[in-house]
């Protein structure tokens, strides 16, 4: 198989996971990577070393002809403008989620995508993981007759650790929580409950984070990081996907949080079926619970970090309960991660 | 990634922004379609 030679825009720690994984993977061959900040592009340089190029020049950086594909991890404001940029020199992209922060600007992306012919794939990699891939071929099924009726849930115990201690705690920034960390629920949602989304009503608050604490405040300063339940070790925090970044530590007490920790959300469906979907930052458990009704039955699916994956169905009128547990082939998000990297090559 | 993938990560984006608005503003919100695409594309 020929490689597809590839570069990274955007070195968070995202970007530097795929430039890792990319680096390794044998259909690729990572040629550049691309980020506006100087230090972090010297900060990722010994990983790689001569055998790569390195841009602060988005232009530069897609102006490569050598360069067919782009895997886009910048901030989610600048999604917009990078992947109809990326379009534009012909690349085909790998877009991490949410495809950008407003329904115009994701517009512009699919407008941008099929002008230039190219491939876009979205970073919703829990798609690919086992237990997703599963409730799919039982959808094809049809053991709950026809659904009508599906809820999700968030828990999202770490919630804190992963937004609040940045820029992501402001509304001014990530703009809602709802889609840099609900999309990947909610686009399962949508795909299960098979339709279009036509009309949402909402609410949420901020009801744990947030507070008087100053903005510049940090965890590594902090007199009770000995007790506080959000202290994040700077220098090394594990992401959920098993990489080990340096990460933010701000107060997640402080005044500037406005993103709300918990949200609700009631979809309706073109095809007339229901979503709930809730969010919460502040929960004791990492998980996606999952609950769909048809007029023949019930599924529950539970999702978790420890990959402790359980679909059950249960009918109406009879005692009959099955249950399926599908087993992750390993790598982040459930296995999702890798599958989707070798689902944009292929 | 075939086009349905695509459109089913537009729609979730939607939703999300179409929820962060009816929070903001109390009222329910409606989501546009999505544009009309060549659904021969090839992805």
């Amino acid at each position: 198989m020929r490689k597809v030679r590839l570069g990274i825009l955007g070195l968070g720690g995202r970007g530097h996971y795929f430039a890792r994984c990319y680096d390794q993977h044998p259909d690729a061959e990572l040629v550049a990577v691309a980020d506006p900040d100087a230090a972090v592009l010297a900060r990722v340089k010994p990983a790689y070393g001569d055998r790569i190029d390195y841009y602060e020049d988005l232009g530069k950086f897609l102006s490569r002809d050598d360069m067919e594909a782009v895997v886009i991890a910048s901030p989610d404001h600048a999604h917009r403008d990078n992947a109809v940029q990326a379009f534009g020199c012909g690349k085909h992209v790998l877009l991490e989620k949410p495809m950008a922060q407003s329904v115009a600007d994701t517009d512009d992306i699919l407008r941008a995508w099929q002008a230039a012919g190219t491939v876009l794939q979205v970073g919703l990699e829990l798609r690919y993981c086992a237990l997703f891939v599963r409730m799919g071929e039982l959808l094809n099924e049809g053991l709950l007759g026809d659904l009508t009726l599906g809820t999700a849930i968030d828990n999202v115990s770490g919630g804190g650790d992963y937004f609040y201690h940045d820029r992501q705690r402001t509304k001014a920034y990530a703009v809602s929580l709802l889609m840099q960390k609900g999309v990947h629920t909610i686009a399962l949602l949508n795909w299960f409950l098979g339709g279009t989304p036509t009309k949402v009503y909402a609410t949420g608050s901020l009801a744990y984070f947030g507070g008087d604490q100053p903005n510049d405040k940090r965890c590594r300063d902090c007199d009770q990081a000995s007790t506080c339940p959000s202290f994040v070790r700077w220098d090394k925090f594990l992401m959920d996907y098993g990489e080990t970044i340096e990460k933010p530590d701000g107060c997640v007490f402080s005044a500037e949080v406005d993103v709300n920790d918990n949200s609700q959300v009631l979809i309706t469906y073109a095809n007339g079926n229901h979503g709930v979907y809730t969010e919460c930052h502040f929960t004791p458990e990492y998980t996606r619970d999952f609950e769909l009704v048809g007029d023949k039955g019930k599924r529950n699916a539970l999702y978790n970090n420890e990959c402790n994956f359980t679909i059950r169905n249960q009918y109406r009128h009879t005692d009959r309960v099955d249950e399926w547990h599908p087993k992750s082939a390993g790598g982040g998000h459930g296995g999702g991660d890798p599958r989707l990297q070798q689902a944009f090559l292929d | 990634m075939d086009v349905s993938q695509v459109i089913a990560a537009r729609d979730a984006t939607c939703v999300g922004a179409a929820a962060e608005e009816s929070i903001e503003t109390g009222m329910p919100v409606e989501i546009p379609p999505a544009p009309t695409l060549d659904l021969t594309h090839d992805t």
